[in-house]
């Protein structure tokens, strides 16, 4: 067998596995792990920590077809937020941040609503409830998948959803949740 | 095929208007280098035309990832997803790869032929590699081929098959419930599939129930006591199956899903017919969390706080992990005095959700009722950290600062609070006070006038009474409640202060 020694230890070294396209993969599942990562973090710098240092461990995995790594990105990339989450003391001040989060699509903003407001709508939904809202409406995963994904009872996501909703649907009214 | 959902599409009806503002945005796609920044870091980590190797030279022991016992190289298996190594019976046992974090279920091995060849050839293979630590591109080396090693089945574990019981009942339950709506929308062929699906699944149930017994059973036949329960289970399912049985023969009448009734009756107002509906959703599914959560704020505007207490004990029975309804559970016990037990409500929440806005203030509620108004203001400013827009947090802390003699800062905060939630009674009255404290006694007036906020001019002196409560003022409170009593003898909000209060000294 193989072994490379650095400094004095036996240490893995894989190859990225063979056929994994990295452009190919980013285009899947890249987008998706950033608005993962950017919806649970709120903070664009962070959110690109965390993409890029999934990646870098999904395509240093052991050779196989890459059937399971968009999942096990998607995890990855939720763990990996969740700890940059923990790590920080103070919740930083999003202000300043809250309008990249979204974009407006073509077309006039519904009952004039921006971009800004809807952001900061969904940023002062607890984060459980905006995990379930970004899977359910932009990744568009049925409910049974969110709940797959977020490692939830079917009802407990159907729940979560459902106060994000009432809470979301009294912010864009302009009443305080 | 996915799984149909009747009670998620039910959602997504009743919250079309949200939905349709979600939708006119898109989340922020990541930065347009992003992928380039990737490809450069796993260039500059992996070595260039590194082969793939696997750790340990020959002889170099390894240990077993689940067990930890020495592994030797000849007998290790590796994990198929991040090549930990294994004993085959280890991996087999715990059912899949043990490394934290992994949940690989296939295993691999090198194929023979390269073991066999790194036995022959360790030398060689010893210069290969320090010539790969030597960094030089190109180095002649073999690659590994795998192949798969079939992992034996793990022992039957009756706690692991009892867990698969309850997903299997859960799941079945959320069948029979896809099963209702499906017939009362009259489409038959998706009722035919979730009858079907309920039955498979609680068939199964019932078969793992039957191991977990038959492995407990005394030789003369009776099951050990210990393991009665389960025999109630089996016939608890058993009896659903046959009354799923007779429902597909045209048993009982098709239904409304009585959850769904009972939420647009209390938003009606009709309380009385939202707890029929709530109990008769119970009857069905006894482990409904959402029922007991509505039935407790029914019980909570019939003024039965003790019923609506019990139901939310019974809810967080069923799901611990519900923060929002330990928030409920810890108001409720403020309600009713018992602060510990809302203090532990509100700190069991934290644990879950450190980030949960509404756990931090409901904790400063507790903590000034308390008297404990430095820990309360800590809450507060962190609750405003995380939401900055929740008024109830920017009044409280306005009358902590008060308390604190910054009756500037307690005015702007009141302002802020005024500014979210100009409908709020309580920062009118934080407002009051701070203007009082700075000496502008006719804004003073003024802002405690704007705090009768009902037109009922007695309602509205309860309201502001029940308002210097939640502040924690009792003398205002008693004030204003007997002021409302002198123009409504009969306003319950009043007599229900004085009668816990007591009436204002002489």
């Amino acid at each position: 067998m193989w072994g490379v020694t650095r400094g004095g230890r036996e240490a893995l070294v894989i190859d990225p596995a063979p056929g994994t396209d990295l452009a190919a993969l980013f285009r899947r599942a890249g987008p998706a792990a950033y608005r993962l990562a950017l919806a649970i973090t709120c903070d664009p710098a962070a959110a690109e920590d965390v993409v890029q240092e999934s990646f870098v461990r999904a395509l240093s995995r052991a050779p196989e077809g890459d059937g399971p790594l968009d999942g096990w990105l998607h995890r990855t990339a939720r763990n990996l937020a969740l700890d940059h989450l923990r790590r920080r003391k103070v919740a930083a001040d999003r202000a300043g941040d809250v309008a990249l989060l979204l974009a407006r699509r073509d077309g006039p903003a519904p009952d004039g609503l921006d971009a800004q407001a809807v952001s900061r709508a969904l940023l002062d939904l607890p984060l459980e409830q905006r995990e379930v809202v970004l899977l359910r409406v932009w990744e568009g995963l049925s409910f049974p998948e969110v709940a797959a994904r977020v490692e939830a009872p079917l009802g407990t996501v159907h729940s979560r959803f459902r106060y994000a909703m009432e809470r979301l649907r009294a912010a864009f009214a302009g009443r305080a949740p | 095929m996915s799984e149909h959902d009747d009670a998620g599409e039910a959602l997504e009806r009743e919250f079309e208007d949200v939905l349709a503002t979600l939708h006119a945005f898109t989340p922020a796609p990541p930065p347009a280098d992003l992928e380039e920044r990737i490809a450069m870091t796993l260039k500059k980590d992996a070595a260039p035309a590194a082969p793939q190797v696997v750790a340990a030279l020959p002889g170099v022991s390894l240990r077993c990832t689940f067990c930890h016992d020495g592994l030797p190289r000849e007998e290790a298996s590796f994990c198929a997803g991040c090549l930990a190594p294994h004993h085959d019976d280890c991996f087999g046992r715990h059912g899949r790869c043990a490394a934290p974090g992994c949940g690989e279920v296939r295993l691999v091995r090198p194929r023979a032929a390269d073991q066999r060849l790194s036995r022959r050839r360790p030398r060689a293979l010893l210069a290969a590699a320090s010539v790969l630590v030597a960094g030089l591109v190109g180095a002649a080396a073999a690659r590994i081929a795998w192949e798969p090693v079939p992992v034996a089945a793990p022992p039957f574990d009756p706690v692991r098959a009892f867990e698969e019981y309850k997903r299997l009942d859960q799941e079945a339950m959320a069948a029979f419930r896809a099963l209702v709506m499906a017939e009362r929308a009259g489409n038959a062929p998706l009722a035919q599939v979730k009858r079907a699906e309920a039955h498979a699944k609680w068939t199964r149930a019932i078969d793992i129930l039957n191991r977990i017994l038959d492995d407990h059973r005394e030789p003369h036949g009776t099951v050990n006591p210990a393991y009665e329960g389960y025999e109630e289970e089996m016939g608890r399912v058993a009896q659903v199956l046959v009354d799923l049985e007779k429902r597909a023969q045209g048993g009982p009448a098709q239904e409304r899903d009585p959850l769904v009734r009972a939420r647009e009756r209390l938003a009606a107002g009709d309380l009385a017919g939202a707890r029929t509906d709530l109990d008769r959703a119970l009857a069905l599914d006894p482990m409904r969390v959402e029922a007991y959560v509505l039935r407790a704020e029914v019980s909570a505007r019939s003024d039965d706080l003790r019923a609506a207490l019990d139901d939310l004990h019974r809810a967080i029975e069923l799901d611990p992990g519900r923060t929002d309804v330990l928030l409920l559970r810890s108001r409720l016990r403020f309600d009713l005095g018992d602060l510990d037990g809302s203090l532990a409500d509100a700190e069991r929440a934290l644990v879950l959700d450190p980030l949960e806005a509404g756990a931090n203030l409901q904790r400063a509620r507790v903590r000034l009722a308390r008297g404990e108004r430095e820990a309360a203001r800590a809450d507060l400013e962190r609750a405003l950290q995380l939401a900055p827009r929740v008024g109830a947090a920017w009044s409280l802390l306005g009358w902590v600062r008060l308390g604190a003699g910054e009756a500037d800062g307690a005015r702007a905060n009141a302002d802020r609070a005024i500014d979210l939630a100009p409908d709020d009674v309580v920062p009118w009255l934080v407002r009051a006070r701070a203007s009082e404290a700075l000496g502008d006694l006719r804004q003073a007036a003024a802002d405690l006038e704007r705090a009768l906020m009902h037109p009922e001019p007695a309602e509205a002196l309860a309201r502001r009474a029940q308002a210097w409560l939640a502040l924690g003022d009792v003398d205002a409170a008693r004030a204003d409640a007997a002021a409302a009593l002198e123009l409504d003898a009969r306003n319950v909000t009043a007599r229900g202060i004085l009668r816990e209060f007591g009436p204002l000294p002489r």
